[in-house]
């Protein structure tokens, strides 16, 4: 073939423009890209933006308080939560039970959960296959079933309604040992105990046998072992399950929030709450603000640190063997240590809801005393709630909410975060792909609570074009989407990024154009982890309270607010039926994604 | 009819250097082209620059005398509209897809009716002989019929031009003769243009009719297998082929000024002079030209004998290797005494040029008359 000229240096640009366009507009990924950046720096940014913007300008109503328009710069609102008088109850002494509850809950749950994960991991512990999936049980089920066992148990005669168990044996539990930090401690320590097993199990069982041989071989003792070898190289996950436990503890709320009503005892998200609820919407911006600092500086830390580890990464030698070690006459302690953890976190909270939801009065063992009317009576003689939640209207539309509004928000979620992993593996813009990565993170470092203040804040007034969303199913339907695309975007970007190119590439030798490439060779191929990217997300939503408590109205009830409003109207045994049913849903969930991918649960019980 | 015609391309990541610089080649139609060089020397990009995998940062590419990539014509068609076949490293096959279901995958794209589609479907297969694996995944497939099942992926839609990269390297030796002889049999029986790359010189002399040596983003030198082992264009080409590799001795050596007097001649511009292996014929008396070499060790390779030969002189020894396909008779600390076959020394200059014997330009199609450098 002839060369012909090249074409003359005035008509270089138009048509080095049109090769870009032509290079770029046949692979959609950079449309792709800038459409989702657009979609989530509303549904992400924005919100947040917005909160930290309430935080100093003066928000409608408190015009006259603060003697100034709406929407001017104000430092009112700070004055009044740091230092007004009423800070103290507004936030100092929430701040202290948070920091309180948080720390000391971590440190019980990772001193037990090391224990437990090494026996599990390491020993001979009798059952230890068993126990490795029953002493996680209590992670997969909502923190609130403990709450509302334990008020089941320990009620006294300070709240109205039925008393517990142990009040209506005649032995009258003090109030410190019925509500507030104390409870909430134990019920934090044992609910996070699963989580510091996984983790530190899991990195347990990273480390190789041969390194603890060899150092037996020079002599060292077991417990020298134990403190020079094992301790320090399991050290940074033990920090990260700290790390992680200690934010999470911070935005915790159904847990506080039904054990510390009858004392006052507040923490950080009911004080947000109670702003909330009290129209004090500057108020809980600075709250919520508090909360999301406290979020980001404690998993920012925890990134530092991994990065910093894996500096001394294991080094993975060929041959990795994995010894139990031989626990002597620690057999049976060791075994009573996991059976009374077993019994303490699963069995008797589950009992003793699933007891209650059968027993007329609490605490009394005589046959006449069980029915299964609030599980399927009818014409009951209470003001409301006639029948059985069974039979209930209200149980059925509070199900139908949940799976409607959490199984589309997770459809979506966990469709966007494939089309996010695609994003940002395929990009050809290395900065797009990045900023896509990090925004789908953030809500990661804003605890759920105050994120849904934050939606709040956008999205409860007209903006733009978008009508006011408060009280329908769509701003629940946004905020779960948004609360869910971190894990939804990970789980997308790991598999995109497994996938690598050549599969697609195959595609495109076959001739196949990129909607033909998605439909019938990426997606499909991704079948497991977008199951997995769906379900997590719909168990997390399912037991999720915080995002529901400030954004569902009744008319939007979903089991768990509607269970919080059953508490709240003192009808103890059908909030403890709804509850059982929401820990039967989520557990079969998780169950259902473990069988079918094989992604350890750790990863999907972060989020 | 598809040649493949690249003239001055290039490719330059962002804020990267080029990983091709300034590459010209012809594909003639029905070429069997092979891309031979070290890792990163930019050969698969420029396959995947073939491909419409990637776009060029500079220069053109043609494929059957139609641009399908040129940024300063604003031309580009991108991989899927270019008709080629290509079978990756990798082999890239589905995994959820059955073997048939791959196979077919490109014909239904192509709109084909059903019946010349299986019609089609079957054909390649026997010709692969994979008919029995149709309704396997490939996961169920061994290594060898994963690439067949590849190849046949790439060749059913009838594509003028085939791609490989790297066809042999995932597989175990004797799959690799077979497959050898597979692709050499599909070459002649499909007529098509086939352009592979690989970094293994046995892959590249046993299928290619033509190699394009490259090095550091450009090409070394093109031709045919003979060419390239018998007449290396320059010092790299010549090292990087033949194994045990050439040995290089620097001018200004006594070992140097030895061959020269053997030549009986002055190298005025030559830099090193390269002596393969199996030019060196020792034998255990002296004569007339032949050199005194200590023998070391004897390495047995299987099908021959590596001679670690030392040539003793004032600034040290000099080790060289040679090969032979007799064993050697002789134990280590011999002293020997080595002939030379001329037509295996290779004169390279200063900027590591091949200095063409007589001062002429090599031609292309017959080795170099080298006994002409022998005066006495």
């Amino acid at each position: 073939m002839t060369s012909p000229r090249r074409p003359g240096r005035a008509f270089a640009l138009p048509y080095r423009a049109r090769y870009r366009f032509i290079v770029y507009s046949q692979d959609a990924s950079t449309v792709l890209s800038l459409l989702l950046l657009a979609l989530f720096l509303g549904l992400i940014v924005a919100p947040l933006a917005s909160i930290l913007g309430d935080m100093i300008t003066v928000q409608i109503g408190d015009e006259a308080r603060t003697q100034l328009q709406s929407d001017a710069l104000t430092g009112h609102y700070l004055e009044r939560v740091f230092a007004s008088r009423v800070s103290h109850i507004l936030f100092w002494r929430p701040l202290g039970n948070t920091l309180l509850i948080s720390v000391a809950a971590t440190v019980i749950a990772i001193t037990l959960g090391t224990a437990l994960g090494w026996l599990v991991a390491r020993s001979d512990l009798p059952g230890r296959r068993w126990f490795a999936t029953a002493l996680i049980v209590p992670y997969m089920l909502p923190a609130s079933t403990y709450a509302l066992a334990w008020m089941t148990l320990f009620k006294n005669r300070t709240v109205g309604g039925q008393p517990g168990w142990v009040e209506a044996m005649g032995l009258t539990p003090p109030d410190w040992l019925a509500y507030g930090g104390l409870p909430t401690l134990v019920i934090l320590s044992l609910h996070y105990t699963p989580f510091a097993i996984l983790l530190v199990g899991n990195a347990l069982r990273r480390i190789d046998s041969q390194m603890e041989e060899a150092a037996r071989m020079l002599g060292a003792s077991r417990m020298r072992i134990m403190r020079q070898i094992v301790l320090p190289l399991s050290r940074p996950a033990l920090f990260s399950a700290c790390l992680l436990i200690f934010a999470d503890g911070v935005g915790e709320f159904s847990v506080p929030y039904i054990l510390g009503l009858p004392v006052q005892f507040e923490t950080l998200s009911t004080s947000l709450y109670r702003a909330i609820g009290t129209q004090q919407d500057g108020v809980a911006a600075v709250v919520a603000g508090v909360i999301m600092l406290i979020g980001v500086v404690t998993l920012g830390l925890d990134a530092w640190m991994m990065r910093e580890t894996r500096r001394f990464a294991t080094i993975g030698g060929k041959g990795m063997t994995e010894r139990s070690h031989p626990l002597g006459r620690w057999k049976w302690p060791a075994f009573a240590l996991a059976g009374l953890t077993f019994l303490l976190g699963v069995v008797l909270p589950l009992g003793a809801l699933a007891l209650s939801t059968v027993m007329k009065l609490p605490g009394r063992f005589t046959p006449e005393n069980f029915t299964f009317d609030y599980w399927i009576g009818t014409g009951l003689h209470t003001v409301a709630l006639r029948s059985g939640i069974l039979l209930s209207p209200e149980f059925w539309n509070a199900l139908g909410n949940s799976v409607r509004i959490v199984g589309a928000a997770s459809l979506v979620a966990g469709l966007l975060g494939m089309l996010v992993g695609y994003a940002v593996v395929r990009s050809p813009l290395p900065l797009l792909g990045a900023a896509l990565r990090q925004i789908t993170f953030l809500p990661y470092l804003v605890p759920g609570i105050a994120f849904a203040a934050a939606f709040m804040a956008l999205f409860a007034v007209p903006r733009g074009p978008l009508p006011a969303l408060y009280g329908t199913p769509m701003i629940l339907f946004l905020a779960l989407i948004a609360d869910q695309m971190p894990f939804a975007s990970r789980t997308g970007i790991a598999a995109m990024t497994q996938l690598g190119r050549e599969a697609e590439e195959a595609g495109r030798m076959s001739g196949a154009g990129w909607f033909q490439r998605m439909r019938h060779i990426v997606l499909p191929i991704q079948r497991g982890p977008m199951i997995a990217a769906v379900l997590m997300p719909f168990i997390s939503g399912i037991k999720n309270v915080s995002l529901f408590v400030i954004l569902a109205v009744p008319a939007t009830d979903v089991l768990t607010t509607w269970a919080l409003r059953l508490v709240d109207y003192n009808y103890q045994q059908a909030a403890n039926a709804v509850v059982l049913m929401i820990a039967l849903l989520s557990w079969a969930g998780t169950s259902l994604i473990n069988r079918i991918t094989k992604t350890g649960i750790a990863q999907g019980l972060e989020s | 009819m598809p040649g493949i015609h690249l003239s001055q391309l290039t490719k330059r990541y962002a804020r990267g250097e080029a990983v091709v610089r300034g590459v010209s080649l012809t594909v003639e139609d029905g070429d069997f082209m092979c891309l031979l060089g070290p890792s990163g020397c930019g050969k698969t990009t420029i396959l995947r620059m073939i491909a419409g995998l990637e776009q060029v940062s500079g220069g053109e590419i043609a494929i059957g005398g139609r641009y399908v990539d040129s940024a300063a014509r604003g031309l580009f068609v991108p991989a899927e509209k270019r008709g080629l076949g290509l079978v990756f490293q990798s082999y890239a096959l589905w995994p959820h897809m059955t073997v048939a279901r791959n196979i077919d995958f490109g014909l239904r794209l192509a709109k084909l009716p059903t019946a010349e589609r299986e019609a089609r479907l079957v054909r390649v297969m026997e010709r692969l002989r994979i008919a029995g694996l149709a309704e396997r995944y490939p996961g169920q497939l061994s290594g060898g019929q994963q690439q067949r099942v590849a190849l046949a992926r790439a060749l059913a839609v009838n594509p003028g031009v085939l791609l490989l990269d790297e066809p042999l390297s995932n597989l175990d030796a004797t799959l690799r003769l077979q497959m050898r002889e597979e692709l050499s049999r599909l070459h002649r029986e499909f007529g098509t243009t086939i352009v592979f790359v690989t970094h293994d010189q046995w892959e590249a002399m046993t299928l290619a009719t033509r190699i394009a040596v490259m090095n550091g983003g450009e090409v070394q030198q093109v031709g045919s297998p003979d060419q390239i082992y018998g007449q290396p264009a320059n010092r790299f080409v010549a090292g990087f082929i033949g194994s045990p590799p050439i040995n290089m001795i620097a001018t200004g050596t006594a070992l140097a000024d030895a061959l020269a007097g053997l030549l009986g001649t002055a190298l005025p511009r030559a830099a090193a002079i390269g002596l393969r292996p199996e030019g060196i014929m020792p034998m255990a008396e002296p004569g007339p030209g032949r050199i005194a070499l200590d023998l070391r060790a004897v390495l047995p390779t299987g099908g021959g004998w590596i001679m670690e030969l030392l040539h003793a002189s004032v600034e040290g020894p000099t080790l060289l290797h040679a090969m032979t396909h007799q064993p050697p008779p002789w134990r280590a600390g011999q002293r020997l005494h080595a002939e030379l076959r001329p037509e295996a020394l290779h004169l390279f200059d200063a900027t590591g040029q091949r200095i063409p014997a007589d001062g002429q330009t090599p031609r292309a199609d017959r080795p170099l008359a080298f006994t002409s450098l022998f005066r006495n």
